[in-house]
């Protein structure tokens, strides 16, 4: 009994004890009000670029789901008195006709902490041209067979001339950036590298090295990079796949298993992969991919880690990227961005795995071309959020998009 | 450790149950009824004062089934709900030590339950939490434990008592998005009197009550992710995820409450007694998520306030009470901006900053009148009428969305104890209630408009939260004496609501049980 009082006594202290902190933390709350905040519009402009009159500055809380999308001044600052506290990603964009090409500003600052009033922000924004390749369809997130089992071999990925005049795709090169996952465990990546560099997981290069015209893709031509190009929707694969990629013109072949063969589609080379598997399988919940023309030949015998961590990454200058696009898990993954706001300002998503969806850019405009026949010209800001949406099921050359004339072996 | 406190408690209850065999006279249902009216200071929380107003000494087991079944209801209780239960009660005068305990176990089934993924009971004024648009069945299990011991005066001046109450929860939600729910309570409420003269006595009591809660999430395919809304008050969430990578993780939530009340009571050399009940909590609870690297989810902090007073006529032939109440409870939602410190010494989330974004007022006055008919068999009747104001009022600050839900209810009721032989009684009781509502509205600014939360279950609450009913329940209950000191009772009971609302059709609660009052 007396023990038993010695237990009452020390546990009721050490609950009254963490009690107390429990009160004490609350009661440093105070009750929320509108903050103000002031961004200033930094522009960078090269040579014979054109500046924006304005700037659409946007405000995204993806905790508390709010937005206000505000218009700068001539100076390109915006006062905004309507924020609720919170960590905030402001968008930064603007889009200019000249002299036949579009120009696309963007900037953004990404998880920025809003909390006290007359907080003032700025915002690099650089400007680039609209793309003339584009990832324009990709379907990551894989399919379910008609068992209810889980389907992930019909990945693909469509690169799309969204220009005016004939691109060449030789020696392209596409990968998955790390991290893998949208986290908000970040790497730290080596200061030398840091800013200038995306860093990526595996890299993979179309034949033939950049510059050459082996494989010309027209205005309104696009070209499928299949993890691996089989007509998915046969017997022994997945009847529930909705995609047939047996017409691909690129694969990710490594080796042949007893569901994996070497099909029709031109192999891709290998160029970074540190610790291959016998398929690219890039992650279902949503990788960050981008697409570039290496400058110099990629050693795949060197890499990099992130400070404390051992993971292997290629890093690659930002200035070699054509176009990257930032996929997450859901929607709750979007502000833990990991490609830089130059590349890509915003980030989008199937919500799921499995779900038989893929992402797709948004048809801007479409142009009829002199022989009477019409091709689609689609959004490129340079903003995932805002260019691309989720279909409903994915689709190969969708909108009318053509398959390249050296493709042979399609049906 | 739960094992333990289980045993203590139980130990401290065995005198009580023990002691019964010795008594000489049992309480049946209308025994039991009027002793706790009678026993002013039982109704308080300082069982000190019980050896000023004791109970009579009682025991009851009791095996029962009830049933809830009808739209008339919240979102999130079950349109179809199964309880079977063992419940069990004594009082008992142990040479001046009045002790009061209780032990009751409900296995409890909800069927068609929406817009609650992970709370035990998500009516707890706790507005953070994970609810998803599944429409799901629980199983759930409760175990409470209570008593209440008022030990002799000392020096004939000083009253110490304590009670304590543990009350433990299980459950498990049966649809994915699934959880898996661990639920307890302990609370301790010592208390002292001083005995001013024979007529007034003084009273105060402290309360210190743990509250522990903890959820965890899964799916049944494990392929399938499941949508969710992280919940933060009046209708306002985030997107959430169950499943996958990056899905939420272990709901956790503790709670503290402090708090103390004052009593005052007169008991008259006559009939005449009035006992004044002063009380004042403050709860804080904190919301937090993924035990391994904690995410504050949300806090709550509570202050509460009330006051009853007992007014009792103890004749000989009658017994007249009138009990006035007014609480006001204040609840304010405290929202924290987190951000993870990913440096190598700290690794966790941190916070930047917490605002109060969200206050839940509830303001409830009541007045109950009841008149006994005094008997050997407790009362030969009764009769009351009561009365209740309700002023519900919340506020999410930015953006400014409010609710509000002010009602007035009557009640009219009355009971009547048969004695159909030397052995067996018959109690029939029947009720008529009706709330008025007085004014009431949701009117919502937030992000998430057009959403299920905002046009379904809120919709639906506040539909049900304004709405005027009529409530219409009788009981019975057959005792008989089986031995000296036993009777076996069976009791229904069944209540009917009837809503004037065309969204609506009805609720109906019923209640069986088997039992022996010893």
């Amino acid at each position: 009994m007396k023990n038993l009082l010695t237990y009452f006594v020390v546990a009721v202290f050490a609950l009254g004890f963490s009690s107390c902190a429990q009160f004490d933390e609350i009661a440093e709350s105070e009750r929320v009000a509108n903050v103000s905040a002031k961004v200033v519009v930094n522009t960078t402009l090269g040579e014979g670029v054109p500046a924006p009159e304005t700037y659409t500055v946007k405000f995204n809380n993806y905790t508390e789901g709010f937005e206000l999308v505000e218009t700068t001044d001539a100076s390109g600052i915006v006062n905004t008195e309507s924020l609720i506290p919170g960590i905030y990603s402001i968008t930064v964009s603007a889009e200019v006709a000249h002299n036949g090409s579009v120009y696309n500003f963007n900037g953004n600052l990404v998880n920025v902490n809003i909390l006290n009033n007359g907080q003032s922000l700025t915002v690099d924004v650089n400007a680039s041209k609209s793309g003339a390749l584009v990832l324009k369809e990709i379907f990551y997130c894989g399919s379910k067979t008609p068992s209810g089992g889980s389907y992930f071999r019909d990945q693909f990925y469509e690169v799309y001339n969204n220009s005016d005049m004939v691109q060449y795709v030789d020696g392209m090169c596409i990968g998955n950036m790390l991290p893998a996952l949208a986290t908000a465990n970040l790497p730290v990546w080596p200061d030398e590298f840091a800013s200038s560099h995306v860093f990526f997981a595996t890299i993979w290069q179309l034949p033939g090295t950049p510059g050459e015209k082996n494989y010309p893709l027209q205005p309104g031509e696009s070209i499928i990079i299949a993890q691996m190009a089989d007509n998915h929707q046969r017997e022994a694969l997945n009847p529930g796949s909705p995609v047939n990629l047996i017409g691909a013109e690129f694969e990710a072949y490594l080796q042949s298993t007893s569901l994996i063969k070497d099909n029709p589609a031109i192999n891709m080379n290998l160029a970074f992969w540190p610790s291959p598997s016998k398929q690219w399988l890039v992650t279902v919940f949503g990788g960050a991919y981008a697409i570039f023309f290496p400058e110099a030949p990629i050693d795949r015998n060197t890499y990099i880690t992130p400070v404390g961590q051992t993971t292997k990454a290629k890093e690659i200058p930002i200035d070699w990227i054509v176009d990257a696009v930032e996929l997450v898990n859901d929607e709750t993954k979007i502000k833990l961005k990991r490609v830089p706001a130059v590349l890509d300002a915003g980030a989008t998503t199937v919500g799921g795995t499995y779900v038989n969806k893929s992402v797709c850019r948004k048809v801007k405009e479409t142009i009829q071309n002199p022989d009477g026949s019409s091709r689609v010209k689609y959004y490129d800001t340079n903003n995932t959020s805002e260019d691309f949406y989720v279909t409903e099921i994915p689709m190969i050359h969708r909108d009318g998009a053509k398959s390249p004339s050296w493709n042979t072996w399609q049906n | 450790m739960k094992r333990r406190n289980l045993t203590i408690l139980l130990s401290l209850l065995m005198p009580v149950m023990a002691g019964a065999q010795n008594a000489d006279d049992i309480k049946q249902a209308a025994g039991v009824e009027i002793t706790k009216a009678k026993s002013l200071w039982y109704n308080t929380n300082n069982a000190s004062g019980m050896v000023f107003t004791p109970l009579e000494n009682f025991n009851d087991v009791t095996v029962g089934y009830k049933s809830n079944s009808g739209d008339f209801k919240m979102s999130q209780s079950g349109e179809n709900e199964g309880v079977i239960g063992v419940a069990t009660q004594g009082a008992l005068n142990l040479g001046g030590t009045m002790l009061w305990g209780a032990f009751n176990y409900e296995n409890i089934t909800t069927n068609d339950n929406l817009y609650n993924t992970n709370m035990f009971d998500p009516f707890r004024d706790m507005p953070y939490y994970v609810a998803d648009p599944v429409i799901s069945k629980w199983k759930k299990q409760t175990y409470d434990l209570r008593l209440k011991a008022g030990f002799p005066v000392l020096w004939d001046v000083w009253g110490i008592g304590c009670e304590v109450d543990y009350i433990t929860n299980t459950a498990a939600k049966q649809n994915d998005p699934r959880s898996e729910n661990y639920y307890y309570t302990l609370s301790v409420r010592p208390g002292f009197t001083f005995k001013l003269s024979d007529n007034h006595q003084i009273g105060i009591n402290a309360v210190y009550e743990y509250l522990f809660e903890r959820a965890s999430f899964n799916n049944s395919d494990s392929q399938t992710d499941q949508n969710v809304f992280v919940m933060r008050g009046l209708g306002n969430y985030s997107p959430g995820i169950v499943g996958g990578i990056g899905g939420l993780q272990t709901y956790y939530w503790k709670g503290n409450k402090i708090g103390g009340a004052f009593q005052y009571s007169f008991l008259s050399n006559g009939a005449f007694k009035a006992l004044l009940d002063v009380r004042y909590n403050y709860k804080v609870e904190d919301a937090y998520q993924a035990p391994t690297k904690p995410q504050r989810m949300g806090s709550t902090e509570q202050n509460y306030m009330g006051g009853t007073l007992q007014l009792l006529a103890d004749g000989e032939r009658f017994t007249n009470k009138v009990t006035l109440e007014y609480v006001d409870k204040s609840t304010d939602g405290i929202e924290f901006i987190q951000v993870v410190d990913n440096s190598y010494e700290v690794q966790q989330w941190v916070t930047l900053a917490q605002y109060v974004r969200s206050n839940y007022s509830l303001k409830v006055a009541s007045l109950k009148y009841d008149f006994f008919v005094n008997s050997e068999r407790g009362y030969s009747w009764r009769a009351g009428v009561a009365g209740e104001y309700s002023d519900k009022f919340d506020e999410y600050y930015l953006p400014n969305s409010t609710l509000k839900a002010e009602n007035i209810y009557f009640s009219i009721y009355g009971k009547k104890n048969f004695a159909l032989s030397k052995k067996s009684t018959l109690l029939f009781g029947i009720n008529f209630g009706y709330n008025s509502n007085i004014d009431g509205y949701y009117k919502y600014s937030g992000s998430c408009e057009g959403s299920d939360i905002v046009d379904k279950m809120y919709a639906n609450d506040i539909a049900y939260m304004t709405t005027n009913y009529m409530r219409l329940g009788g009981e019975l209950n057959f005792s008989t004496m089986v031995a000296k000191k036993t009777a076996l009772f069976i009791s229904a009971n069944c209540q009917y609501l009837n809503p004037d609302n065309e969204m609506f059709n009805n609720r109906t609660n019923l209640a069986f049980s088997l039992g022996i009052n010893f």
